[in-house]
């Protein structure tokens, strides 16, 4: 099924990397799917590989299901705590929106073991989120609220001792879903670069990942814990096909819109290692028949995952009703025309697929077709991260005319938008007062400009092309900066972007139709996020870890295909 | 640790809260985002190396309040800066060395730099890229940029201070980096201050549209 993994003598054949103007669309980053670069399955992969422990060290919720309870992971190397707070809210302080004050429930990743003295001063900050402080002894702070629609009716079905049905649980696919995971220096929290050498956080955000895996944990415990005290002698805990039927929810907004812009170097290591891996499938002479079967068969998966895959948003289901059609066609394709016999099928499957299919169907082909093959891709992984210090020097010594060709190169026919047109700069980012979170208004109707952000990746491009026509050309920017210090920012972009082609989104932010959930999108997919119901064009619920073995099942042959409706006995979708 | 129950230390930061606000207040203070992006990496590697980093940005957000956004004559590098009638803005000193690190004469002297502390950081990038040591000089500090990190002896600077630069100066004991920041409290007080000007008031439409 496989080829062999690369030598350090041959790196394996590539096909040419899609290229950066294609890619790096928003039309197309809001189409992108999970794969097995994702950080989930890069921790859980990581979890049953190195043989992690797991255990529940506390449970101290009392009869009106407040308290705290403590989940242990040993990884064999060192060990981190979810320290979890359960509260008792009243339903007219429950909401998603950053501006809460209050949630059902609020957790912190403790690396180590805390002591009462810790559990203390956490249960006096944790559970007031951002109004707290926590220390450099923690390393992400988070917190979720219940489904109300599924909460219950859980809880009834198991404390009358029976299941709530799988329908129920298909529905919505979680019980709690968290609002925010913070982490990276975030109200006091460890930063990044204090940890990022440790083997088990090499990868992108796994400090996150890991808390919201053990949140799941938690909120198994809780619901059944909830059943039992409401009928101690009647209730059932969750049976093992219902828990994994259940994910952590997540409800994104536009606090994480602005990230790919601000850490354009991330964005690039993560899009480049799913683009090389997509190469090298590519390149592939032929496809094995181990390889063709798993395909087939996790593209059938797939089809089943679209079918139950919901949203209210017209523009997504739109997008998942042709998604279902592209993927039945592609079905069509292998069994009825052998598309995947003969020569080179991977890339030839992709070019029709770019030819006849949408982007989510495209997209969510190049995904599967870098699963039969973890000996090609896996390795890709390590490229993944930003382990610099995320800041990178200007060259002064390039000249105006050498820029100026690089904006052109990079941003096109965008450097010619106009921007005095109201529709092209319909938009402005800026953060609220309220919550101290990024906003995007409405610049012509509301009085936002003076406060905006500098996402404006277009605009600003345009900026520093047209100041430099004004200079010799042979100008080099240390002089045209030292006139013009706020030209800089363009400059770093571009100069990045000339070394990382997938670091920047080709499409203006500004304009008054763009979509903050293709943002969005392109994040969470990396974090292997899946069931994408955006709320509105500016927020978006997804799923997270739904499918998964729990600590107690996960090993090395359960740890990476959970994402895919597989087996009988997980009726999850 | 804290002692006490409930309580974090209050003067504990992250170096990310550090770079964070700093930048904030070095916008909220009128300078634009792109130098304020500057200040608050300056600021976080300034607390990196055990200096007052937030102390230093405030001492530049009250230069640019009061010198409005400082000058400096555009030309190449002769070995003395100044900015008449006006204190020297110590980011733009910096930056003009880290974008210009192979050309840099010795004997470079700047004139009445505001926050010279700030300009370290940049030094130091420079020193990385020429792989040379730079020793940056006040009346009262002097510290050596090397391609490893900084030294440091004497004591700070005042809020405007002249700056003469050292080329392969020899270096001290390297400064110990630190994860932490332990910025004095009326200090952060003062840059959150600043940095509530960038923060647009919310409106009952803002709320509405589904802002957040």
């Amino acid at each position: 099924m496989n080829t062999a993994p690369p030598s350090p003598a041959a790196q394996p054949a590539i096909a040419p990397l899609r290229p950066a103007h294609q890619v790096m669309r928003l039309a197309r980053l809001g189409a992108l799917h999970q794969s097995r670069l994702s950080f989930m399955r890069q921790l859980t992969r990581r979890i049953a590989r190195e043989g992690w422990h797991f255990a529940r060290t506390a449970w101290q919720i009392d009869e009106n299901g407040e308290g705290h309870a403590c989940y242990q992971v040993d990884t064999g190397r060192r060990r981190y705590t979810l320290v979890a707070f359960a509260h008792d809210l009243p339903p007219d302080k429950r909401t998603d929106r950053v501006i809460a004050e209050a949630w059902d429930a609020t957790f912190t990743l403790f690396d180590g073991v805390p002591t009462p003295d810790d559990i203390a001063r956490l249960g006096a900050n944790v559970p007031l989120q951002e109004a707290g402080r926590i220390s450099a002894r923690e390393l992400t702070l988070a917190r979720a609220n219940r489904s109300t629609r599924i909460w219950d009716q859980a809880v009834d079905a198991l404390a009358r001792g029976q299941q709530p049905t799988v329908p129920q649980l298909q529905a919505v696919g979680y019980l709690m879903r968290t609002t925010a995971v913070y982490g990276s220096g975030k109200f006091g929290a460890a930063d990044y670069a204090t940890y990022c050498n440790r083997p088990e956080f090499s990868a992108p955000f796994q400090a996150e990942m890991l808390t919201v895996y053990l949140i799941r944990c938690f909120v198994r415990d809780l619901v059944n814990d909830a059943a039992r005290r409401r009928a101690p002698t009647q209730a059932v805990p969750l049976g093992p096909a219902a828990a994994r039927a259940l994910g952590i929810g997540n409800s994104t907004g536009l606090g994480m819109a602005p990230y790919l812009v601000n850490h354009p170097q991330l964005l690039h290591n993560w899009i480049h290692a799913r683009e090389v891996a997509l190469a090298r499938v590519r390149a592939l002479p032929q496809a094995g028949a181990e390889a063709r079967a798993l395909f087939r068969t996790l593209l059938m998966a797939s089809l089943t995952s679209a079918e139950t895959w919901s949203t209210d948003h017209p523009g997504q289901a739109a997008r998942i009703e042709g998604l279902r059609a592209d993927l039945a066609r592609t079905l069509n394709w292998i069994d009825q025309e052998d598309a995947l016999g003969g020569a080179r099928p991977w890339n030839r499957l992709i070019l029709r697929a770019e030819q006849d299919l949408s982007h989510e169907a495209q997209e969510a082909l190049a995904s599967l077709m870098l699963e039969p093959y973890p000996a090609l891709c896996d390795d890709l992984a390590d490229g993944m991260a930003d382990t610099g210090a995320g800041y990178r020097q200007v060259d002064g010594s390039v000249s105006a005319q050498a820029t100026r060709a690089g904006l052109r190169q990079i941003y096109g026919d965008l450097l010619d938008l106009d921007f005095t047109d109201p529709k092209i700069c319909a938009r402005a980012w800026y953060t609220s007062a309220e919550k101290l979170e990024p906003r995007l208004g409405e610049r012509h109707q509301e009085p936002i400009a003076p406060y905006e952000l500098p996402l404006d990746t277009v605009r600003a491009a345009q900026t520093l092309d047209r100041a430099l026509a004004k200079w010799p050309q042979t100008a080099p920017l240390s002089e045209v900066l030292l006139v013009d210090p706020g030209l800089r920012a363009a400059v770093r972009w571009v100069q990045l972007a000339q070394d990382c082609a997938y670091a920047e989104v080709r499409d203006n932010l500004l304009a008054h139709d763009m979509m903050p959930i293709d943002l969005l999108r392109a994040k969470l997919s990396f974090f292997g996020a899946t069931r994408f119901d955006p709320r509105s064009d500016r927020w978006v619920r997804i799923n997270m870890f739904q499918g998964a073995p729990y600590p107690e099942d996960l090993r090395p042959d359960t740890a990476d295909l959970w994402v895919y409706p597989l087996s009988v006995d997980c009726p999850h979708a | 640790m804290p002692e006490r129950l409930g309580a974090v230390e209050r003067h504990d930061r992250s170096l990310g809260e550090v770079a964070a606000l700093c930048r904030r207040a070095m916008r909220g203070a009128g300078a634009g985002w792109s130098t304020a992006d500057e200040v608050g990496y300056a600021a976080a590697r300034l607390c990196a190396w055990g200096l007052d980093g937030c102390g230093t940005v405030v001492s530049l957000c009250r230069a640019v309040a009061r010198y409005g956004a400082p000058l400096i004559k555009p030309s190449t590098l002769t070995t003395s800066w100044q900015a008449p009638e006006k204190a020297m803005c110590s980011v733009c000193c910096g930056l003009a060395l880290s974008d210009t690190p192979h050309s840099i004469p010795q004997g470079l002297q700047f004139r009445d730099v505001a926050a010279p502390l700030i300009m370290v950081p940049f030094v130091q990038l420079a020193a990385q890229a020429r792989q040379g040591n730079i020793g940056l000089n006040t009346a009262t500090l002097q510290v050596v940029c090397t391609p490893d990190g900084i030294s440091c002896a004497g004591t700070l600077p005042s809020d405007v201070a002249d700056v003469s630069l050292v080329l392969d100066a020899a270096p001290g004991p390297l400064q110990q980096v630190q994860s932490r920041a332990q910025p004095d409290r009326d200090t952060w007080a003062t840059l959150e201050e600043l940095a509530s000007h960038t923060y647009a008031p919310a409106t009952e439409e803002s709320r509405a549209k589904g802002a957040g």
